[in-house]
């Protein structure tokens, strides 16, 4: 009698195995829907850094392009900003959690087809979003540019996303539920939530301007905070466990940092808004630091399920470095946001490119990482054929994770040099500006390395799905020739 | 917590108090704000005008909020006093009857909270600056905006609107003229002048130099524990 594989090893190891499906006929469930997202939202990552780099360039080159209206500075940022929240981790991070409900809870992805017509909505709302903004309609809001009437087609798109995702969480039959499912829970909640307060009040109803900073900021620190991060915690939780084949270390922990991450994480995001009533940073100050007793919680938890347990197996799986560098990247995120908290460095560095410096690390490092982790992982068992190119995976975590320290160390020194130039009264605002332009240059290069990377990425899907087409379509279309 | 409503309930009641503590509370604070009255009697602020109102939207459009803010900080937090960029801290009250605030995160390019205000800037400059900031800035890196204007031949007389340019900058007999848009823009540009003392946010006259009490310090013994401490 062969052993049975890890894998299957650990999903039959809690409850009775007869009465769930198979995590193969579970991955075949997901098929359909999880390819279309996560092909489209590497597809969105892509252009994002595109836009991107053209937004880093025009910065030292100002001259370029000038005449083309869609493409001036402020619209390139706001559609490369756009693309990579709501085309990329928005997407992916749906993909993601759909997979994980479905794999979790131990049972099929009901509503397949609500879930791809859910797919294909979201990237017509994306796109229409991109055109919005490139013929003018874009929001000023950080997190929010798009134009406010794209925002039904994602809510309507996300219903029926969470619809599915929902159905399978009610189907599943595994009872037990893993902190990963109380983070996806909680995304799922979050989410329609603020669309919804984001479109009625910052669009449709703007009952008193004056108040958009306020909402506005809102928005984007639950965008960011309870939204895709949670979805992110959920993929480290899942793999710490997964690939070093261990139970979680403390479930009561987990339980605590859960709680105390989402109370703190609703109260954050002002820290650096200055003509706010002080309540409101000083809160957000505050809470940046309690912050840091749910994310010690997280690490230890992690680092316990985690060090010394199944080395050959972490060593041989592609995600386990990102799903490391993404728990890292999470702890540092909150040394940032700590320090941007203090009124000593936020003096200095608020209102400069640093603040850009710790959401771009957020984005790519903490969250991104971690969907990479989740896609390196989730795509080889859809499509049931592993990644063609080993060479090119090593590549992309190289180049990403380069050119993101890169671009991030550029952004937080140019930053400070930025600040300690505004606060110098004595030298002009122009010489300011200069000062800043080599850094923007790094950043320009990390960003194409970035760039370069994922397009790694996105040859490898795709020479994946070739392959899977030729098996699947490709055998039967023969047939019918004959 | 293997429970689904329960984790339900919790989470309402977590996006219940971020929700009402943020944006309800606000709405009742910061939403009914009323206009200051002055001690000579005026109202802080008028309205801007309807060319003005029009310009936010192509300020909106074209991104500007995303190099510039449009809040300046208090003196000793940060140089914006000393810098000129204003005489006081901005507050949510200056833009009270606006259709947007742009307070904006990142200073790739001066805060413009005051720049109505400023010496410098008069509608002929901001034409210009538009145009082409290096016209005005020589090592400006801000990116031109053409688009925002026409460049027409000349018939009969010149247009009182066309750009002063150097000469050369534009082809014999023709000349340039700012569109709509940035008309508009730069009547709301020029009416961001935040500059009347308020409630809660007075002028910021300069510090008095500290009187100079150094030989009182210097007088304290140094044999002994220093004040304030545990012996």
């Amino acid at each position: 009698m062969t052993a049975p594989t890890t894998e299957i090893k650990n999903e039959r190891r809690i409850g009775a195995a007869d009465v769930h499906p198979l995590p193969p006929e579970i991955d075949y469930s997901c098929r359909t829907p999880l390819t279309l997202l996560i092909a489209c939202s590497l597809l969105w990552l892509v252009v994002s850094l595109l836009f991107s780099v053209l937004a880093s360039i025009k910065m030292h080159a100002p001259g370029m392009m000038a005449g083309v209206e869609a493409l001036t500075y402020g619209r390139v940022a706001a559609v490369a900003s756009s693309t990579l929240l709501y085309g990329f981790l928005s997407q992916a991070g749906i993909a993601i959690a759909l997979w994980l409900f479905a794999r979790m809870g131990r049972t099929f992805l009901i509503l397949p087809n609500a879930a791809i017509v859910g797919g294909i909505l979201w990237n017509l709302g994306v796109l229409a979003g991109v055109g919005g903004i490139m013929a003018g309609g874009m929001n000023h809001f950080p997190a929010y540019e798009m134009p406010s009437w794209t925002t039904p087609i994602f809510i309507v798109a996300f219903l029926l996303l969470g619809l599915s995702g929902l159905l399978t969480f009610v189907a599943r039959t595994e009872r037990e539920l893993y902190p990963s499912t109380w983070f996806l829970f909680a995304s799922f909640f979050v989410f329609p939530w603020i669309s919804a307060v984001a479109y009625l009040l910052l669009g449709r109803y703007r009952i008193r301007p004056v108040l958009e900073p306020i909402i506005s900021t809102w928005y984007a620190n639950q965008f960011v905070l309870l939204w895709l991060a949670p979805i992110a915690l959920a993929v480290i939780f899942y793999f710490i466990s997964k690939l070093s084949a261990q139970p979680l270390y403390s479930r009561q922990l987990a339980v605590f940092s859960f709680w105390l991450y989402l109370l703190g994480a609703t109260a954050s995001g002002f820290q650096n808004l200055v003509a706010v009533p002080a309540w409101m940073p000083i809160l957000s100050s505050t809470v940046n630091w309690l912050l840091a007793v749910p994310v010690a919680g997280m690490l230890y938890n992690w680092y316990h399920t985690w060090a010394g347990h199944n080395r050959a197996k972490k060593q041989k799986d592609v995600s386990s470095k990102y799903v490391v560098f993404s728990a890292v990247a999470f702890l540092v995120m909150t040394v940032l946001l700590g320090m941007l908290s203090f009124r000593q460095i936020d003096k200095v560095v608020g209102l400069t490119i640093f603040v850009t410096g710790v959401s771009t690390w957020t984005l790519y490092g903490f969250i991104g990482m971690a969907f990479f982790a989740a896609i390196y992982h989730i795509a080889p068992r859809l499509t049931e054929i592993d990644w063609p190119s080993p060479r090119l995976t090593k590549i992309h975590f190289g180049l990403t994770a380069a050119g993101l320290v890169l671009v991030t160390l550029a952004l937080l020194l140019g930053g400070y040099v930025q600040g300690a130039g505004i606060n110098t009264p004595s030298l002009p605002f122009v010489q300011v500006a200069r000062r800043v332009v080599m850094f923007i240059g790094i950043n320009s290069l990390g960003l194409i390395l970035m760039l370069v990377g994922q397009v790694g990425l996105l040859w490898n899907l795709i020479l994946m799905l070739k392959s899977c087409a030729i098996r699947c379509c490709g055998a039967g279309r023969k047939e019918v020739a004959r | 917590m293997n429970n689904g409503p329960l984790i339900f309930v919790g989470l309402l009641f977590t996006m219940l108090w971020s929700y009402y503590g943020f944006v309800v509370t606000n709405f009742r604070d910061v939403g009914r704000q009323e206009p200051f009255e002055t001690m000579t009697g005026d109202k802080y602020p008028t309205g801007r005008s309807g060319t003005a109102n029009l310009g936010q939207e192509v300020y909106r459009a074209n991104g500007c909020a995303s190099c510039h803010t449009m809040q300046a900080r208090t003196r000793g937090y940060g140089a914006d006093i000393e810098r000129g960029w204003g005489k006081r801290n901005t507050v949510l009250r200056d833009f009270l009857w606006d259709n947007h605030v742009f307070l904006g995160q990142t200073r790739i390019g001066p805060d413009l909270a005051t720049v109505g205000a400023r010496n410098y800037s008069t509608p002929e400059w901001q034409f210009l600056h538009l145009y082409n900031p290096r016209l005005v800035v020589p090592e400006s890196l801000m990116p031109r905006y053409p688009y925002l204007f026409k460049e027409r031949k000349i018939v009969g007389q010149r247009s009182p609107n066309a750009l002063a340019l150097p000469a050369g900058a534009v082809k014999e007999g023709h000349e340039i003229v700012p569109t709509a848009e940035a008309t508009a823009l730069v009547e709301y540009v020029m009416s961001l002048r935040a500059d009347t003392a308020i409630f809660e946010a007075p002028l910021n006259p300069k510090p008095k130099p500290a009187p100079e009490t150094n030989e009182v310090t210097a007088a304290v013994p140094t044999n002994g524990p220093a004040p304030g401490t545990n012996p």
